[in-house]
C-alpha cells in the first residue's frame, strides 16, 4: 500500500516534471532556400563591379539562397545602425548583407560589409576586405560570398574558384577547339590553348597550377600538362591508339589515364615526374574515364565489360574491379565528391543521358538533371554543386545543379562548350 | 511414677491454699471492725447521735465466724473417701488413671497397667483402650483436620493460583484486545489517510490529465504556427530529430530559442529550427491562462 502510494507520488512528480516543460512536436516543414537580401553597396561608381550583384548571383546559384529583387528592398542602409530589422522581417528576409566601398590614397578599393541576422536583430559578421585594384573587385565579391556562405551553412564557399572547359567554334576548316579557364560563375573566360584538332578532357591539378588535357597532333592523341602561370605545355604520354581521360591523383604526383596501345583501352597510372607506368586493368572490355577517390586509395572507372558501360571500383593496390552501378542501362563518367561519399555520373535510361548522384554507402541513385544529352559532371570543390555540359538551343552549354537537384542554372556561354572541370579551392 | 506425688502435692497445696484463704478472710473481717470503732470515737464529739453506734463496740461475735470457712474446702472430703470404700477406691483409681492418661503416654500406662493387680489392670486396660480409641479418633480427627486444612490451603493456593492465572490471562487478553484495538485504529487512520491521499492524487492526476489535454491543444496551435515558419535548408538532411528549448514571457513572447539537441545536418538546419520559433514570436496563448507554461521543448522532425 505504502509502496503503491510512493509509486503514485513518483508518477505525479514525473508527470509534473514533464509538465514543467511542455513538449511540442513539429513535423514537416518545407525545404526552402534561405532568404537573404543584398543591398547595393554604398559609394560605388557606376563603372565599378556591382559587388552586391556578384554576391547575389553567387549565393543564388547554389540553390541554397533566395534573394530579393532590388526594387522590392524596403530600405537601402549601408550601416547596421541604419537598419530597421522589423521591416526586413516583414518581407521575410532573415539575412541581410549591407556594405560600402571607398577608395584609398593609392586609388585601390576598400570594401566593408556586414552580415546581419534580422530575426534575432544581430550582427553576424563585419569585415573590411583587403584593398584591391578596381579591376579585382569581382574577386573581392567572390570572397565576400565565400565568407557569407560559410557563415550561414558551415561549409566553405567555392565562389573564388575556376572552371576549365572545352569550347568549339566555327565550322569546317575554320573550326577551332579551345581550352578555356573562367571564374566559377563563368565570368572572365580566358583561352589557355587553341587547336584545329580536338581538345578534350581538361583536368585540374589539385594545386590549381596545372591543367592536363588531351590533344591531337597529326592525328595522334596525347595527354598534355599545361602549367598555367608560364603557359608551358608538356606531353605526358602519347602512345599508339587512345591516350585519354587524364585524372590527377590527390597528391598531384600520379596521373590515371586510359591507354589502348597494348591491347584495348585499359586504365594506367603514370608517375608525373618519371613517366613510370603501372597498368591497372587488363580486360577485353573498354576501361576508361578514371577518377581518384579523395583518399587516393581507389579509382572508379567506366567499363563495358558487363556488356553496357557501367561504373566500377578498383583499389589502387589492385585486384578485381567491383561494379558499383546497377540502376539504368548505362552509367559512365563518374567522379568523386570532395567528401568521397558519393559519385556524380552520367546515367543513361529512358533514352536520356542525365546527371545523377550515386550514394556509395547505400547504392541509391538520384537523378539530378533533365537530359537528354547531359555529360561530364564535376563537383564544385565544396561539394554543393555539380557542373556539367548540356544541350542548349545553340549547342552544348554549361549548367550547374545543386546536389539536391533543386536548383539548375545555365551559364552564359557562347558557342559549343563541354567537358567542364571545377578547380579545387585555394589552399 | 513421679507424677503421682506431684498430684498429691498439688492436692495438699490446694488445701493449704484454701486454709490460707480462710485465714485471710478472717483477718479482713477484723480490720473492718476497727475503723468503725474509730469513727465512734469521733462521734463522741457530737453526743446527740451517739446512742445507735454503741451496740457496735461488741467485738466478741467475731469468734464464731472462723468455723464457717470449712464449707469451701469441699474437695477435701474426696481424698478422704478412698479409705473407707474399695469401690470408692476403685473409682478414685479410675479417676486417677483417667487423670494421668494421656494420648502421649498410652504405652507407658499400658506397661504400668501390666504391673498392677488385675482389678486395676483391668480398669486401666479398659481406660487405656477407651482412651487409645479416643486418642486414635482424636488423632484421626486431627489428621483429618490437618488434611482438611492442607487440602483447604492447597485448594486456596490452587484457587489463588488459578485466580492469578485468570487475572494474568485476563490482563493479557485485555492487553491483546487493547493492542488489537489500537492496531485497528491505526490501520483505520492510515487507510483513511491513504484513501484521502489516493483520492487527492487521483484528483490531481485527473486535473493534470485535463490540463495536459488542454495543453496539447495549445501545443497544436503553437505547432501550426511554427511549422508555417519552418523552412529547412535546401539539400539538408531528410531524417533527423532535434530539440529546441524555448522560453516565453507571460504574454507569449519568445525570450529565447536554443537547440539543445542538434539536428545533425549542419548549422543551417539547426538555425532553421531556432528561427522557426523566433519567427513565430509571439506564440499563440492558451485559452486558459492556467495552462500557460514559460518553458517549452520543441521537437522538430521532417517526418
Amino acid at each position: 500500500m505504502r509502496n503503491k502510494l510512493g509509486w503514485l507520488m513518483a508518477l505525479l512528480l514525473v508527470s509534473s516534471a514533464a509538465r514543467a516543460d511542455l513538449e511540442i512536436t513539429i513535423t514537416g516543414g518545407e525545404t526552402a532556400a534561405m532568404p537573404i537580401a543584398i543591398v547595393p553597396f554604398a559609394g560605388q561608381d557606376p563603372s565599378d563591379t556591382d559587388i552586391a550583384k556578384v554576391v547575389d548571383a553567387d549565393l543564388s546559384r547554389t540553390g541554397q539562397f533566395r534573394s530579393m529583387t532590388r526594387s522590392a528592398l524596403p530600405e537601402l542602409p549601408a550601416e547596421p545602425g541604419k537598419v530597421t530589422y522589423a521591416s526586413w522581417r516583414q518581407v521575410g528576409m532573415d539575412n541581410l548583407v549591407i556594405g560600402q566601398t571607398r577608395r584609398d590614397a593609392a586609388g585601390n578599393v576598400v570594401v566593408r560589409f556586414y552580415l546581419l541576422d534580422t530575426v534575432r536583430g544581430q550582427q553576424l559578421m563585419a569585415y573590411d576586405m583587403p584593398a584591391v585594384a578596381p579591376t579585382q573587385m569581382r574577386y573581392v565579391a567572390h570572397q565576400i560570398s565565400d565568407l557569407i556562405y560559410q557563415k550561414l551553412t558551415g561549409i566553405p564557399g567555392a565562389f573564388n574558384t575556376k572552371i576549365a572547359y572545352v569550347a568549339a567554334s566555327g565550322l569546317g576548316n575554320s573550326r577551332r577547339y579551345q581550352i578555356v579557364v573562367a571564374d566559377a560563375d563563368g565570368d572572365s573566360p580566358k583561352v589557355v590553348a587553341v587547336s584545329r584538332e580536338p581538345l578534350m578532357s581538361p583536368a585540374w591539378s589539385h594545386d590549381r597550377k596545372r591543367l592536363a588535357y588531351v590533344g591531337f597532333e597529326h592525328g595522334r592523341s596525347a595527354v598534355y600538362i599545361h602549367t598555367l602561370a608560364t603557359g608551358q605545355v608538356r606531353k605526358l604520354v602519347s602512345e599508339k591508339g587512345i591516350n585519354g581521360s587524364p585524372a590527377w591523383s590527390p597528391d598531384d604526383r600520379s596521373m590515371a589515364v586510359t591507354l589502348s596501345f597494348e591491347t584495348n583501352p585499359d586504365i594506367y597510372i603514370i608517375d608525373v615526374e618519371t613517366g613510370a607506368r603501372r597498368r591497372m586493368t587488363d580486360h577485353y572490355g573498354i576501361d576508361t574515364e578514371p577518377s581518384w577517390s579523395p583518399d587516393g586509395q581507389s579509382l572508379v572507372f567506366t567499363s563495358d565489360r558487363g556488356g553496357q558501360p557501367q561504373v566500377y571500383l578498383l583499389p589502387i593496390s589492385g585486384g578485381d574491379p567491383k561494379r558499383l552501378t546497377f540502376v539504368g542501362k548505362q552509367n559512365l563518367r563518374a567522379s568523386y565528391s570532395p567528401d568521397g561519399k558519393s559519385l556524380a555520373l552520367v546515367n543513361f535510361d529512358d533514352s536520356r543521358y542525365r546527371i545523377a548522384l550515386l550514394d556509395l554507402a547505400s547504392g541509391a541513385m538520384k537523378v539530378l538533371s533533365d537530359g537528354p544529352l547531359d555529360e561530364s559532371p564535376s563537383f564544385s570543390p565544396n561539394g554543393a554543386v555539380i557542373i556539367y555540359a548540356t544541350q542548349g538551343r545553340q549547342g552544348a552549354e554549361l549548367a550547374t545543379v545543386s546536389v539536391d537537384g533543386r536548383v539548375k542554372q545555365r551559364m552564359r556561354q557562347t558557342g559549343d562548350v563541354r567537358e567542364p572541370a571545377w578547380s579545387s579551392m585555394a589552399r | 511414677m513421679e507424677l503421682k506425688p506431684r498430684y498429691l502435692l498439688l492436692a495438699f497445696g490446694l488445701h493449704a491454699l484454701l486454709f490460707a484463704l480462710l485465714f485471710v478472710s478472717v483477718l479482713f473481717q477484723h480490720k473492718i471492725e476497727a475503723p468503725a470503732a474509730i469513727e465512734a470515737v469521733l462521734i463522741d464529739a457530737v453526743p446527740k447521735s451517739a446512742p445507735p453506734p454503741k451496740p457496735q463496740p461488741k467485738p466478741e461475735p467475731l469468734k464464731p465466724e472462723p468455723p464457717k470457712p470449712p464449707p469451701p474446702p469441699k474437695p477435701e472430703p474426696k481424698p478422704e473417701p478412698p479409705k473407707p470404700d474399695p469401690a470408692k477406691e476403685m473409682a478414685r483409681f479410675k479417676a486417677d488413671v483417667l487423670l494421668k492418661l494421656d494420648c502421649d503416654n498410652l504405652t507407658q500406662m499400658k506397661m504400668d497397667a501390666a504391673m498392677r493387680p488385675p482389678e486395676q489392670r483391668k480398669i486401666m486396660d479398659e481406660l487405656i483402650r477407651d482412651r487409645s480409641d479416643a486418642c486414635r479418633k482424636k488423632q484421626e480427627e486431627k489428621k483429618k483436620q490437618e488434611e482438611e486444612l492442607a487440602r483447604k490451603q492447597e485448594d486456596q493456593l490452587r484457587k489463588a493460583e488459578a485466580q492469578m492465572r485468570r487475572q494474568q490471562m485476563e490482563q493479557e487478553a485485555k492487553q491483546l484486545a487493547e493492542d488489537q484495538r489500537k492496531r485497528e485504529q491505526e490501520e483505520q487512520r492510515r487507510r483513511q489517510a491513504e484513501m484521502a491521499a489516493a483520492l487527492g492524487a487521483e484528483e490531481d492526476a485527473r486535473a493534470a490529465a485535463a490540463k495536459a489535454a488542454r495543453q496539447r491543444t495549445w501545443g497544436d496551435k503553437i505547432a501550426d504556427k511554427v511549422r508555417g515558419n519552418w523552412k529547412r535548408p535546401n539539400g539538408s538532411a531528410q531524417d533527423f530529430v532535434c530539440l529546441v528549448k524555448v522560453q516565453l514571457l507571460p504574454g507569449g513572447s519568445v525570450v529565447s530559442a536554443k537547440v539543445v539537441k542538434t539536428c545533425g545536418g549542419g548549422i543551417a538546419l539547426d538555425d532553421s529550427v531556432e528561427k522557426a520559433v523566433l519567427k513565430s514570436d509571439p506564440l499563440p496563448m492558451p485559452d486558459n491562462p492556467e495552462d500557460f507554461d514559460r518553458n517549452l521543448t520543441f521537437q522538430f522532425q521532417p517526418h
